[in-house]
């Protein structure tokens, strides 16, 4: 995918790979069959990333909305939150909106580690 | 008489006296198998049916196969019925029953028996053996503190060191009733059925587990076996069980196989029915090797598990798979690395005998509490696990010992979640939905009741989460193929069409009871759909016994017509009835009877102090919406428009209201025939079903419900 927003700067890169704390996690689920709909939830955009790795047997489940919501209001970045919207509104389908979303998010994440210097990544839970 | 599909007679364990005694199936051939059966004979044997937990030791447990078990009926030949009452429920621990799988069940009806009925309580820790017609009580106290795989292994070492050769045979001539001498010589393992250590501490979470990955999970029936200081059931038989058609019963076997299921040469793999996929395994992580095999309960047609050449995660198959995933991506980025920890979780909880079902929310919520900070070392909540640690094996491994030991805060978990709950002054999280425990103290399963209806209804108006999968293929199939933007293969109006064409009796033809909508969620054609759906599983498949993953198959687009094997005149439940055991039931004949049995079952948990009053959800499921794409973004459903037009429609971003419900409630218990007033059944409906034995218990305890309240 080619990249359609600006690198970010370096206050919001730091941001982009860092947890949020727990308070502003999001919710997520999977659908997983025959158990049903699962619950789950990300803390980073990093675990958004691994949330949406498509796997055989089951379906992640984000919304597209909610995604935007939490990218601008707990991650802090807003060309990335419009460029979800972007998603939404375009993607035919909702697994191609996934397929979308993960590609848009490495893309991020990996501008932010540019910009911090390829330095490693925080990550995980906050506990 | 020939009672064709029994192996003739029940074994009946008394714990305390040890001794073994044979009880006559024929005396209980009205009630089918399985369930049936197993709820007649607690109604028989539990002399004190007050009790309000399992761990009483008038509590009465059975194992039941049913007439299928050991045949060939498609999905129907390896399931087993445990039932009695169970542990760590709330208000009230109820009357209710779980459901194993494997090869146990078939192996007790080809030793000779039909079931297992278990009572009293031994004085100190023993394990059953079964061979063919003869039952010894042995020692268990080396066993004890075994898990649930060691238990196994010890038993079939001391097995093959009493009497079997070298090359591994069992010799049970000396003991054979089979007639020719040769007939008591087996390869097989025994099967057993054995608790570990969440069982042997009698813990709400404890399960019921039989080789590497089969467990009886939901009801708490370890705690029900370590309460009787029973470890392990052991059961080896070298019989068989008499059909009475053979012929027939192969005829509708090959039905399944080439007109239901999908064929093998041009697979289908979107193929829309319940029995006819080709094999799926479902365990809910990619498989962690190409070298792998599949693994069935004895009979299936379209087995769901598997055996891996790295030996780990062997037969674990659904929710036990998908317990921990959540949390390993918190820690761990590789995924070949997160799979194998997920697949070494589930062979965690299988050891332990523990019911990770328990997590499924309640590790969410333990989460919470940690983050909010009232749980963990010197909280207000205290706990010395290492928190920091979830999602790694370790702490997967710490966790359930801690929950399966009493010990941290396993000690306050060990008798209901809910309990504990309010023992942490959390109730508040009932009704934010922190603690989404929806039904009598057990955890929302995945098929949220403010969407789902037949789910949610069900389980309250039942006895647990009703872990019944008759109807949410819909919602999966039609999510999934929505999801990817595919074509639907039937139509919403198609659809419930044909699955109405097999509601016989009461919704035969109604399709508005699959209606689901805001204007139809609390009418009668959706407790009618209940009703079918309690009183076909208490018959169909919960005695007979056929897999709750199979049965019922509605529709199927592996068949031109599209209808499915249900209630068909060629592979339908009732074919496979009259062959196994020569009665010509029909499908509507089974559904009745399940009414019955739904009926004693209600009876039992009348006596054990049901009232409608206590009929209702957790809080959080009437004051929040299921709210819209947090755990996906829609829950496709068919339902009508304000003109009748069929459609799939999303049926998240609504609750349940408390007044409608109730209002629902005295729908349902109206066309039950129920008291209204009390939820209690009535002596006019129970005579009608030939039980007046139940309402004379009834009227006798002061609880028989009153006529036309
Ligand atoms: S589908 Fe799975 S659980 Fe059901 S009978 Fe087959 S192997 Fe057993």
């Amino acid at each position: 995918m080619t990249t359609r927003l600006a690198p970010p700067p370096h206050e919001l890169a730091a941001r982009i790979l860092a947890p949020v704390p727990f308070a502003h996690r999001m919710k997520v689920g999977r659908l997983v069959p025959p158990v049903g709909l699962t619950a789950g939830d990300v803390r980073s955009l990093e675990e958004l990333l691994r949330h949406l790795e498509p796997d055989q047997r089951s379906l992640p489940g984000v919304g597209f909305e909610r995604t935007a919501a939490w990218v601008e209001d707990a991650v802090g970045d807003r060309d990335l939150a419009v460029s979800v919207r972007g998603i939404a509104a375009e993607a035919p389908s909702y697994v191609e909106g996934c397929r979308r979303l993960l590609e848009l998010i490495a893309e991020r994440l990996g501008q932010a580690r540019e910009v911090v210097g390829g330095g490693p990544t925080r990550e995980g839970g906050s506990l | 008489m020939a009672l064709y599909g029994y192996a003739g007679k029940i074994l009946r364990l008394d714990l305390t006296a040890r001794k073994a005694t044979a009880v006559d199936t024929a005396r209980y051939r009205r009630w089918g198998g399985g369930h049936g059966m197993a709820s007649a004979l607690f109604w028989d044997f539990c002399r004190d049916k007050t009790i309000k937990d399992g761990r009483d030791p008038a509590n009465v447990c059975c194992v039941m196969p049913g007439p299928f078990s050991g045949t060939i009926v498609p999905s129907g030949g390896g399931r087993c019925e445990v039932t009695g009452v169970g542990v760590g429920m709330d208000p009230i621990s109820w009357y209710t029953r779980s459901a194993i799988g494997g090869r146990f069940s078939a192996m007790l009806k080809y030793a000779g028996w039909d079931g297992v009925v278990i009572e009293g309580r031994a004085s100190e820790p023993v394990w059953v053996e079964i061979q063919n017609s003869e039952v010894r009580f042995r020692d268990a106290t080396r066993l004890w503190g075994l898990d649930t795989w060691a238990t196994q292994d010890e038993i079939w070492r001391l097995q093959r060191r009493r009497r079997g050769t070298r090359t591994g045979w069992h010799d049970l001539n000396d003991r054979a009733e089979w007639g020719a001498a040769d007939q008591g010589r087996t390869t097989q393992l025994s099967a057993i059925m054995t608790i570990g250590a969440a069982g042997e501490h009698q813990t709400a979470h404890a399960a019921l587990i039989h080789d590497a990955g089969n467990g009886a999970g939901q009801g708490g029936f370890g705690a029900v076996w370590g309460s009787k200081n029973l470890k392990a059931i052991s059961v080896i038989g070298t019989g068989s069980i008499e059909v009475a058609d053979p012929a027939a019963l192969l005829a509708a076997r090959l039905v399944v196989k080439e007109k239901y299921t999908a064929s093998w040469e041009r697979p289908d793999f979107w193929t829309w029915s319940r029995l006819g996929n080709l094999p799926r395994p479902i365990i809910q992580s990619t498989p962690p090797t190409p070298d792998r095999r599949p693994q069935s309960c004895q009979g299936c047609n379209n087995g769901c598990r598997l055996r891996f050449s790295v030996g780990y995660g062997n037969e674990s198959a659904c929710q036990e798979t998908s317990w921990y995933a959540p949390f390993i991506g918190r820690l761990v980025k590789d995924r070949i690395k997160a799979g194998e920890i997920n697949l070494k979780a589930a062979d965690i909880v299988q050891r332990y005998g523990f019911n990770s079902f328990v997590y499924q929310t309640g590790l969410h919520w333990l989460e919470h509490l940690v983050e909010e900070g009232a749980l963990g070392p010197g909280r207000r909540i205290h706990s010395d696990l290492p928190w920091s640690q979830l999602g790694t094996l370790e702490f997967a491994e710490a966790l359930t010992r801690a929950l399966s030991t009493r010990t941290d805060i396993g000690a306050d978990l060990a008798d209901g979640w809910v309990q504990a709950a309010r023992k942490w002054g959390r109730e508040e999280d009932l009704h934010t939905g922190a603690l989404q425990f929806s039904y009598w103290g057990w955890p929302e399963h995945g098929y949220d009741p403010r969407a789902e209806l037949e789910w949610g209804y069900g389980s309250i108006m039942g006895d647990r989460d009703t872990n019944t999968h008759c109807f949410n293929a819909i919602f999966t199939s039609v999510s999934a193929a929505v999801a990817y933007g595919l074509p639907l293969r039937l139509e919403a109006g198609e659809l419930v069409s044909l699955v109405a064409k097999k509601l016989a009796p009461y919704a035969k033809d109604r399709p508005e009871v699959l209606d689901f909508s805001d204007a139809n969620m609390y009418s009668e054609a959706v407790a009618q759909l209940v009703r079918w759906q309690q009183h076909y599983c208490r018959f169909w498949k919960n005695s007979t016994i056929l897999c709750d993953l199979k049965w019922p198959d509605f529709y199927n687009t592996n068949v031109p017509s599209l209808e499915g094997a249900t209630g068909s005149p060629d592979g339908g439940e009732q074919v496979f009835w009259k062959a196994v055991t020569g009665e010509d039931l029909s499908f509507e004949g089974g559904v009745e009877r399940g009414r019955q049995i739904w009926n004693l079952d209600n009876a039992i948990w009348t006596l054990q102090g049901r009232h409608r009053d206590i009929v209702h959800f957790a809080p959080y499921l009437y004051e929040h919406e299921y709210e819209h794409g947090e755990l996906f973004p829609f829950y496709m459903w068919p339902c009508r428009d304000g003109d009748g037009k069929w459609a799939y429609t999303d049926l998240m971003g609504r609750k349940l209201d408390r007044a409608k419900f109730e209002q629902w409630k005295t729908t349902f218990y109206t066309l039950e025939g129920w008291d209204t007033a009390s939820g209690w059944p009535t002596r006019r409906t129970l005579e009608a079903m030939d039980m007046k034995f139940v309402a004379d218990a009834l009227a006798a305890a002061g609880r028989l419900g009153r006529e036309g309240a």
